[in-house]
């Protein structure tokens, strides 16, 4: 969200100029490392900002400042970790940082510390079955430190050594995204049921559903007590009805040999979720919906919404950080990319969300936010943001193709909201 | 689009009028004068007319004829009226009710159009024809979503998953769905071999793994003539005319199976994969009687591929090639090529020597047989056979012979003259035009030995030529360790890539040598030393052309520890 200005295009040339006047060995008390389109690879600038903290040094995400920059130490082997990596870094003495923050206060903008790096999670089976998880992708492609736990470590209570949790891809009813039908005789589909129902067994649940319910419950808990919860493609749906379906059985008799309760919808408690109210429950098994959330439905026959784009929102720097935060981006609009849930549509949205970005005109929006106890969960519709018609068995996108991908910064905006040192709305 | 659509529909018209007017004979004057204006341009005259052809037995080809005069005057909303009304008159033509279809389609009036739709299908309960034309219609207007529908509501009809698996075919590969868009149009294809070129077309757009998905469905037993020949086709379009031959070659020899492996080895022809080509038209030749044009054909595509033994052997097992005068010619020539290719160049001469050429037959023959002799090692009988060609020659040799015999200067010149010149001769320039030096006998006996395929002996000589030209050295050792490599000896290629790095550190050849140290590094499995070398490359070479491959190599091993 670069709200530059003609003062500030002169002074970041006036920045510019001076590095190119630096002696190589030179020393500057600063490296800004711009987000705006001068950037060379925006997704491996986060990597080196998260690295920053893992050195111990302090950061500050300059929101809305030349696409929400970064503003590092100029140490040694950062600008070396810039150089390898093709990241674009503009050394700055502490009389420009000055002038940067006059820039600054004069507009919507905001300096936030950056402190501490996040501890990350990323909820995956071990056994990856053939779809990618974009924010895996992202992360590994940033060099950005995370471990991989499944309903093992989340059973265990792992989750409390975390920070940061992200879900993507999984189904929380325990319907495996109800891919029976067509993926049912693939030797894929056939192990990661065994692995599932395995797991159910060795922690004494009659089936995967219950497994799953249970996990998800885990999960809402984490949010409540504190953590932040980054959500994309199903998960974001099946989390939420799986809480809110936590003492009704909404999964199909193939899943746990009981049909669907007749009167689930009534009995769905939408109280203890995050985001969604009032939400219908596709319970054909036929049908690759879980429910009316999902605003695209992509796997239902003749429901199927076809992509347009979507508008990231503009906030208020100073007064709405976080949301600042989680919207920075040098392009405010991006091409939409399918999921198995796509977008949130608005009359399942609870009151109290903040929307983060939508499609015009549009009954759905596609990226939202929100506090749930003393955490925070944010919300991405799709799968892929550079694989639009993301299909079971599509090759992994290779990044390396995608260095600027504004898609992908906002997965990683996710990852490095968590480092800011917490200041008190003033809204 | 709209246009490419009118376009579709102006075709589907002429045709469907021709066979209008063939059905009720001779044509009503109205109708005559309206496709008379419309052939001068008159478009507006020509709607009057074809209006007042209406109410005549020609009505259908009237209304086909306004449809295109509509189209021209881009006024295609004022049919509407007029198809709602013809279709209130015949409301049982099918045709009528596809143009009516069409125009509120085109005139971007979903719900006029969705409406007709029902109204057709529930004049004609159980009839799949509604509910196909008007998912065809929708297909073709990209809008999959209501063209899924409509096949999902046909397909519960009696016999509709039959009459509407192509369109739903299209559908599933056109939302990306490739595996079961695959099986569709396996099935699909098994129904109607006619089908096959619309099924590569639609199969065409996967990419990555859903090739293997795709791959997976079609060659999937039993073995079925008309997927494979789907397969073979989409291999074609990827690129891969050897997988394209692989999935057609374990068809059993019929008339069906020997068309389409002659159609194939005219497409390799065409995409210049020889050896494809050759395989095709041998697997012709052993399910027919002899054909000596196909032998022939096939020999020549196996030199043109570089495979002379199997050139030879398709001569040496087709005796018909050799039958009449003609094609006995041919052959012979063909043979002189093989034993040339082949280095056998004491055969060669003596083939070449019985036959009766014109002067452009014999130069380019000679030419042949006269880099059989260099392969063989004798850059003299290679002069000797050129003769007083070697002049006026342009096709390399002369400059590759001088080259041979370390004429530098000679070689320079002769090789820049090349007319055509050869990726090697383009190789042997880089790197003579990195030394002054007019001769150089130890760079010439490296690049003999190159043509003698004594690999070992050229690297050894190309390093040992630094001596000769040190102006040269980083390039002549990164020529050595690219043959090293290419033998398999990497142990000896890195040693050559690290004494470039480390002795010619600023040569154009240092970032290119430290990149295929990482490589090899990586191969061995030393991280860190990969690492090392790809870091060192990066922040050294900060401006090479490397630098994103370094860069890439890096990605693949992850975080530094």
């Amino acid at each position: 969200m670069s709200t530059g200005t003609c003062r500030s295009r002169l002074l970041a040339a006036a920045l510019a100029l001076g590095a190119a006047f630096l002696p190589v060995a030179a020393r500057a008390q600063h490296l800004l490392v711009p987000m705006d389109d001068a950037q060379q690879n925006h997704l491996k600038a986060y990597g080196l900002t998260f690295h920053t903290l893992q050195l111990g040094q302090k950061a500050e995400w300059l929101l809305n400042y030349r696409g929400g920059a970064f503003l590092l130490p100029d140490l040694a082997e950062l600008r070396r970790s810039s150089a390898l990596d093709g990241i674009t870094i503009e050394p700055v003495s502490d009389a420009g940082v000055a002038a940067v923050r006059a820039e600054m206060a004069s507009g919507n903008m905001d300096a936030i510390p950056l402190e501490k790096a996040p501890k990350i999670a990323v909820y995956s089976p071990p056994n990856a079955p053939p779809w990618d998880d974009a924010v895996t992708l992202a992360l590994k492609y940033a060099g950005i430190e995370y471990t991989r736990i499944y309903d093992d470590e989340v059973e265990k209570d792992g989750l409390s050594g975390y920070d940061w949790i992200h879900l993507h891809h999984e189904d929380f009813t325990g319907q495996l995204n109800k891919f029976a039908v067509t993926y049912g005789l693939t030797t894929w589909f056939q192990a990661l049921r065994a692995d599932n129902e395995a797991t159910a067994q060795r922690y004494g649940f009659a089936n995967i559903p219950a497994l799953k319910k249970d996990v998800a419950e885990k999960i809402r808990r984490f949010v409540e007590r504190g953590g932040f919860l980054f959500a994309m493609c199903g998960a974001t749906e099946t989390l939420e009805l799986a809480i809110a379906g936590h003492d009704v059985d909404i999964a199909n008799e193939y899943a746990d040999g009981s049909p669907v309760a007749s009167d689930a919808d009534a009995r769905m408690d939408w109280g203890r979720t995050m985001a969604f109210r009032d939400a219908h429950v596709v319970t054909s098994p036929l049908i690759g919906s879980m429910s009316d959330i999902d605003g695209h439905q992509v796997n239902t026959p003749g429901q199927r919404q076809p992509l347009g784009q979507f508008t990231l929102f503009g906030f208020a720097a100073k007064f709405d950080p976080v949301a600042s935060m989680l919207v920075q981006d040098h392009q405010t609009t991006i091409p939409d990319f399918y999921g198995v849930t796509t977008s949130f549509t608005k009359a399942t949205l609870k009151p109290g969300v903040t929307v983060l970005a939508t499609e015009e005109g549009a009954p759905w929006v596609k990226y939202i936010h929100g506090d749930y106890g003393k955490g925070s969960w944010t919300f991405l519709g799709g799968h892929d943001p550079e694989d639009p018609q993301h299909v079971v068995g599509s090759a992994p996108t290779d990044l390396a193709l995608h260095p600027n991908s504004p898609g992908y910064r906002l997965i990683l905006n996710n990852v490095l909201f968590p480092a800011a040192k917490k200041k008190p709305l003033k809204t | 689009m709209r246009r490419a659509a009118v376009a579709v529909a102006i075709a589907v018209t002429f045709a469907t009028g021709a066979r209008a007017q063939a059905t009720f004979g001779a044509s009503t004057p109205a109708l005559v004068r309206g496709m008379d204006f419309e052939q001068r341009g008159r478009n507006r005259d020509a709607v009057a007319a074809y209006r007042d052809a209406l109410r005549s037995p020609d009505f259908l080809a009237a209304l086909l004829g306004m449809e295109r005069a509509f189209a021209a005057m881009s006024q295609s909303d004022s049919l509407i009226p007029i198809a709602d009304s013809v279709a209130r008159a015949h409301p049982s033509e099918t045709l009528v009710q596809i143009v009516r279809l069409r125009v509120l389609l085109y005139a971007r009036r979903p719900a006029a159009a969705t409406a007709a739709f029902t109204e057709w299908a529930r004049r004609s309960p159980k009839q799949i024809t509604p509910y196909r034309e008007y998912a065809r219609l929708l297909l073709d207007a990209s809008n999959l979503q209501a063209a899924d529908s409509v096949i999902t509501a046909g397909w519960r009809l009696p016999g509709g998953d039959r009459a509407l698996a192509v369109e739903r075919a299209r559908v599933q590969a056109a939302r990306g769905e490739w595996m079961p868009a695959a099986t569709s149009w396996r099935g699909v294809v098994e129904n109607g071999p006619q089908r096959v070129a619309e099924g590569a077309f639609a199969l065409g757009e996967a990419s990555g793994m859903a090739r293997d998905d795709i791959r997976a469905v079609l060659s999937a037993p039993p073995l079925s003539a008309q997927p494979r020949m789907l397969l073979a086709q989409l291999e074609m379009m990827w690129g891969s005319a050897a997988a394209a031959w692989s999935a057609l070659a374990p068809l059993s020899a019929n008339a069906s199976t020997i068309a389409a492996w002659r159609d194939f080895g005219e497409r390799a022809e065409a995409g210049e994969a020889w050896l494809p080509a050759r395989d095709a038209w041998r697997a012709v030749i052993a399910a027919t009687t002899c054909e000596p044009e196909t032998a022939l054909r096939a020999t020549d595509d196996a030199l043109r591929g570089g495979d002379a033994v199997a050139a030879l052997a398709i001569l040496d097992g087709s005796r018909c090639a050799s039958e009449s005068a003609s094609t006995s010619r041919v052959a012979t020539a063909l043979r002189v090529r093989a034993l040339a290719l082949a280095g056998r160049a004491p055969e060669a001469t003596a083939a070449l020597a019985s036959l009766s050429l014109s002067d452009e037959e014999r130069r380019i023959l000679t030419t042949d047989v006269a880099w059989a002799w260099v392969r063989s090692g004798d850059t003299g009988k290679a002069r000797a056979m050129m003769g007083d060609a070697l002049e006026d020659d342009t096709t390399g040799v002369r400059g590759w012979l001088a080259l041979y015999e370390g004429d530098v200067a000679t070689a320079r010149t002769a090789l820049r003259e090349t007319r055509t010149p050869s990726s090697d001769a383009v190789q042997a320039q880089a790197i003579i035009a990195r030394t002054r030096a007019d001769r150089a006998p130890q760079l010439g006996a490296a690049f003999l030995a190159l043509a003698r395929h004594d690999s070992a002996g050229a690297a050894t000589l190309f390093e040992a030529a630094t001596t000769e030209l040190p102006d040269a050295a980083s390039v002549l050792l990164a020529t050595a360790g690219e043959i090293r490599a290419g033998r398999g000896d990497i142990t000896a290629a890195m040693a050559l890539w690290r004494r470039i790095v480390a002795d010619y550190g600023g040569s154009p050849d240092a970032p290119r040598a430290e990149l295929a140290l990482a490589r090899a590094l990586l191969a061995k499995g030393d991280q860190a030393g990969a690492r090392a070398h790809a870091e060192h490359l990066i922040l050294t070479y900060a401006s090479s052309a490397f630098v994103p491959q370094a860069r890439r190599l890096l990605d693949t091993l992850g975080k530094s520890p």
